[in-house]
């Protein structure tokens, strides 16, 4: 959550990713962005590898303080925002006189 | 109680009433709560009763599609419930049609309606969208805003609110996690000593 956790760096053996992104590097017109896709890429397999109980269990971590809400939203991503905007809406129906829609 | 004419300002889709026809407190609901619908979310109904049947397993996703589509469309037959429906025009297809239909109905007539409640979070994001575009004060929420209109006039008590909650939790995984949680937390209500430690997050 500090500054300095977000500066980590993430080491893996790359081998034969390492030599293929290095080649695509250089015959791509303009190079590409080795550590952006990188990012976008463990993003996107960290996602597609949620259960819903796993989307579950890492909201309440983010509910309990214990989650930073940057990394919520790495994992979560649209959902995230989606349930916060859920809460909201609900917050503001629940002070409605709901006796309105008895019928 | 409800006429072919009749129109209530709450707008439900097709899993939002499959949902609450499983749940513990349709019956209170039915006799309470006025809901209106669209035609395309009544075909829907058809559609899952039809494909699903009346044997599989009690509990599985297959039998409360079949038996809370039977529910809900047998309550939309009543004239005595106060559930109705509305034409949607032009009438839309796809997988998406009565999420799309409740999405025309705010755009089309906006003044008839207080709330849209939706199942899918996506759905209710994009219908809130269409309310915004038009600068309508159209609430969109999760179905348990069914049950807590319900607890808000003393019709239920935590209890049967809380329960309500834990099967919606049991039932529908994340979706319902998502519903669940944004009654929760936009209206605190313990529900620690009701439900068991495993349907609490």
């Amino acid at each position: 959550m500090s500054q300095e956790s977000l500066d980590d760096t993430i080491k893996f053996r790359a081998g034969p990713l390492k030599e293929a992104a290095t080649e695509l590097d250089s015959v791509h017109l303009g190079g590409i962005n080795i550590s952006e896709l990188a990012r976008e890429g463990l993003t996107q397999m960290l996602q597609r590898s949620m259960t819903d109980d796993d989307k579950i269990a890492i909201y309440e971590r983010y509910s309990a303080g214990d989650l930073s809400e940057d990394a919520a939203r790495v994992l979560l991503g649209d959902e995230f925002d989606f349930l916060e905007e859920d809460i909201d809406a609900f917050r503001e129906a629940a002070t409605d006189d709901t006796s309105d829609y008895l019928v | 109680m409800a006429n072919a004419d009749t129109r209530y300002p709450i707008l439900v889709d097709t899993d939002t009433l499959i949902a609450v026809a499983n749940s513990s407190l349709w019956t209170q609901l039915t006799k309470h709560v006025g809901l209106t619908t669209t035609n395309v979310c009544k075909q829907e109904l058809k559609r899952h009763a039809e494909n699903t049947r009346e044997t599989a397993p009690e509990g599985s996703r297959p039998y409360r599609l079949h038996y809370g589509s039977r529910t809900a469309l047998g309550a939309l037959e009543d004239d005595e419930t106060p559930l109705t429906q509305v034409t949607s025009v032009p009438r839309p297809h796809g997988a998406d049609a009565g999420e799309e239909s409740l999405r025309r109905e705010v755009v089309q007539n906006p003044e008839a309606i207080d709330y849209v409640i939706l199942m899918d979070a996506a759905g209710r994001r994009s219908i809130r969208r269409a309310v915004d575009d038009q600068d309508g004060d159209i609430r969109v929420v999760t179905p348990p805003f069914l049950f807590y209109i319900l607890y808000d006039n003393e019709l239920i008590s935590r209890r049967e609110f809380c329960e309500a909650c834990g099967e919606l939790l049991e039932r529908e995984g994340w979706t319902g996690y998502n519903a669940v949680k944004a009654a929760w937390e936009g209206i605190p209500i313990d529900c620690s000593d009701i439900l068991d430690n495993h349907l609490l997050p």
